[in-house]
């Protein structure tokens, strides 16, 4: 497993224009652009098979969540949703390997991804706007972005996916970034509220308009691995809002996750071997990993997964 | 029976012909430092396009060979533009390598590689690459700027970025132990141009005197493998010059801590007295020439005719 720790994103490269300008994108011209742009590109996948394979997904769903959403619809817990559920089923396993999404992808980032997490969810998730590269990224870096699929349409009154288009092009960000050591990210529940401020601010002075992503059954957005994204809060806890979220890496990286990255005095970087969903093992082997230099397999350290 | 020799070349033939190939590359590596590589390489039967940082079969970095260097022209006699420099990532998040690190320079097409050497010492290529991305070290950038126009302190810059850790250099002389130093003295005016600026070395000369005159340079790690830039080569005085300044650090302390210290030297009262001596002597030293002038001129002037009342009387006048 030849290393390439070097280089960027298509998207993201400064010659991207004339990139595009050449045609090097092909049938996703227009995606590649909306990616560069604006940070997120929508796609919609409505076809008959595609749609009956969204209603499988809810078919699996409903069962395992059903205790957790009435507890939720009775004013109690957190949004109810299931991570890693393609290790059960086939149908959120096949979703996340859309052979669609993986074309555009490898033809707008110039890598081969595959997916490491899905996230499936009832209602929406209420979680605050944050950029996913604090909680996954990659080295080099940009080589991580996210896909949102609407299983069923999305209504006003269930919390929609909310976005900063632009907002992709703000600094990546880290627990060295920000001066942050181990003992105080360890000590906090929610590191992710480090940043929050951060983002708050950079959305004041970047002037990023808020965008609300009610989306169609079918639709699928991509997202940058630094676009500001979150769940609006819920107005009808009745209301549902079925989706499935993928996140991808791509090939011949590292994995890392920055939020418990620190400088080389403080531990250095936190590696992670993510899953490859495809193959259902981790993307490198254990002798692979070992030849990084890694003593074991990392885990990451967090209580719960960045979702929108 | 086939001669050892006779049979190797016969086994090895191809090879032969790509070790002839290799014998013929030009260049090399000239600077290796924990944030940049910079060299030169040109091939006569290819053209050389792309250079590449490697540890084993994992690309660390990767650049173009396309910086003008009129001096390798002329050393070549021949156009183009044969430099290179390689960033190396600060970021690499690879705790340790694999495998052995190597720097190639590639064909436009990628099928000649060339593995590029130290200039100079070849030898020690790779143990100058694993120095310089040692994690510890890695991302460090600096720069060793010699003398002080006062001539008596050594200075330079090293820092890390994001490190909240001043970084260290090492002063070397051949035949001395380093001196250790570290980086945390402010350079007004470094942050304008994107750096840090807490991050200045200084050593007053009178505080190495065993390195009196000796050439000196600055490196990365103590071993010595990686040197910080410099702009061209630094002397310290000889011994006796160093003396004197000893001296006037004896007799000027506070004169001498403010020259190590890089502020501007106002003159203390006792050395303005000197001064005032020197200048008053200096003055004495012009009239007396003025005075041998004047003598000199009348020494060298014709004589007078002498008058008739002199040539009657027999006079000389």
């Amino acid at each position: 497993m030849p290393l390439n720790l070097t280089g960027q994103p298509l998207i993201d490269r400064a010659d991207f224009p004339e990139l595009l300008a050449s045609g090097h994108f092909g049938r996703w011209s227009k995606e590649a652009s909306a990616l560069h742009d604006h940070g997120y590109c929508v796609l919609n996948l409505a076809t008959p098979s595609f749609l009956d394979g969204l209603e499988d997904v809810i078919r699996s769903l409903e069962p395992l969540l059903a205790e957790p959403l009435s507890l939720w619809e009775q004013g109690e817990g957190s949004p109810p949703r299931l991570q890693d559920g393609w290790l059960q089923h086939a149908s959120i396993r096949g979703l996340a390997l859309e052979p669609v999404v993986l074309d555009l992808l490898s033809t707008v980032y110039g890598r081969e991804p595959f997916a490491f997490q899905t996230l499936n969810f009832a209602v929406g998730s209420e979680q605050p706007y944050h950029s996913d590269a604090i909680h996954f990224h990659s080295y080099p870096l940009g080589f991580m972005c996210g896909v949102w699929i609407a299983l069923r349409d999305v209504e006003n009154e269930s919390g929609p996916l909310i976005y900063y288009p632009g907002s992709h092009r703000l600094p990546y960000l880290s627990a060295q970034s920000l001066g942050l050591d181990p003992v105080q990210v360890a000590a906090e529940p929610h590191p992710q509220r480090f940043f929050q401020d951060h983002w708050h601010a950079a959305v004041q002075s970047g002037g990023f308009p808020l965008t609300r992503f009610l989306a169609k059954r079918g639709e699928v957005l991509i997202w940058h691995a630094n676009l500001l994204h979150g769940g609006e809060p819920v107005q009808s806890r009745s209301c549902r809002r079925w989706s499935q979220v993928i996140h991808y890496f791509f090939s011949d990286c590292l994995y890392t996750t920055p939020l418990c990255s620190f400088g080389a005095a403080d531990g250095g970087p936190f590696l992670r071997n993510p899953f490859d969903i495809e193959t259902g093992h981790p993307r490198y082997t254990k002798q692979e990993w070992a030849n990084l230099g890694l003593s074991a397999p990392q885990r990451s350290p967090l209580a719960s997964s960045p979702s929108a | 029976m086939i001669m050892p020799n006779l049979w190797k070349k016969l086994v090895a033939g191809p090879r032969q012909e790509s070790d002839h190939d290799a014998k013929l590359l030009r260049g090399g590596i000239e600077l290796i430092t924990p944030s940049l590589i910079a060299g030169w390489a040109y091939h006569p039967h290819h053209a050389l396009s792309d250079v590449r940082l490697l540890s084993g079969p994992h690309l660390l970095a990767h650049g173009r060979i396309q910086d003008p260097r009129p001096d390798v022209e002329d050393h070549l006699r021949r156009e183009g533009r044969f430099g290179f420099q390689l960033e190396i990532p600060a970021d690499l998040p690879l705790s340790r390598l694999e495998s052995a690190p190597q720097i190639l320079a590639l064909s436009a097409d990628g099928s000649q590689r060339f593995p590029l050497s130290y200039i100079g010492a070849r030898s020690s290529t790779q143990r100058r690459l694993l120095a310089a991305l040692d994690p510890e070290r890695r991302g460090l950038r600096g720069h060793f700027d010699g003398l002080t126009p006062d001539g008596g302190t050594l200075h330079g810059w090293c820092y890390k970025a994001g490190e909240r850790e001043p970084a260290k250099v090492w002063l070397q002389a051949r035949d001395l132990p380093p001196r250790e130093l570290i980086c945390q003295q402010l350079r007004p005016g470094m942050a304008n141009q994107g750096h840090v600026e807490a991050c200045g070395f200084r050593l007053a000369i009178a505080e190495w005197p065993e390195a009196a005159g000796a050439s000196v340079w600055a490196t990365f790690d103590p071993e010595g493998l990686l040197r910080l830039p410099q702009a061209s080569p630094v002397q310290l005085p000889p011994p006796e010059i160093l003396e004197a300044t000893l001296l006037v650090r004896e007799r000027e302390p506070d004169a001498f801590a403010a020259s190590a210290l890089g502020v501007s030297l106002a003159p203390t009262e006792r050395q303005a007295e000197h001064w005032q001596a020197l200048d008053g002597f200096r003055r004495y030293l012009d009239s007396l020439e003025g005075e041998l002038d004047r003598q000199e001129q009348i020494r060298l002037r014709p004589p007078r005719p002498r008058s008739l009342w002199g040539r009657l009387l027999g006079s000389n006048r």
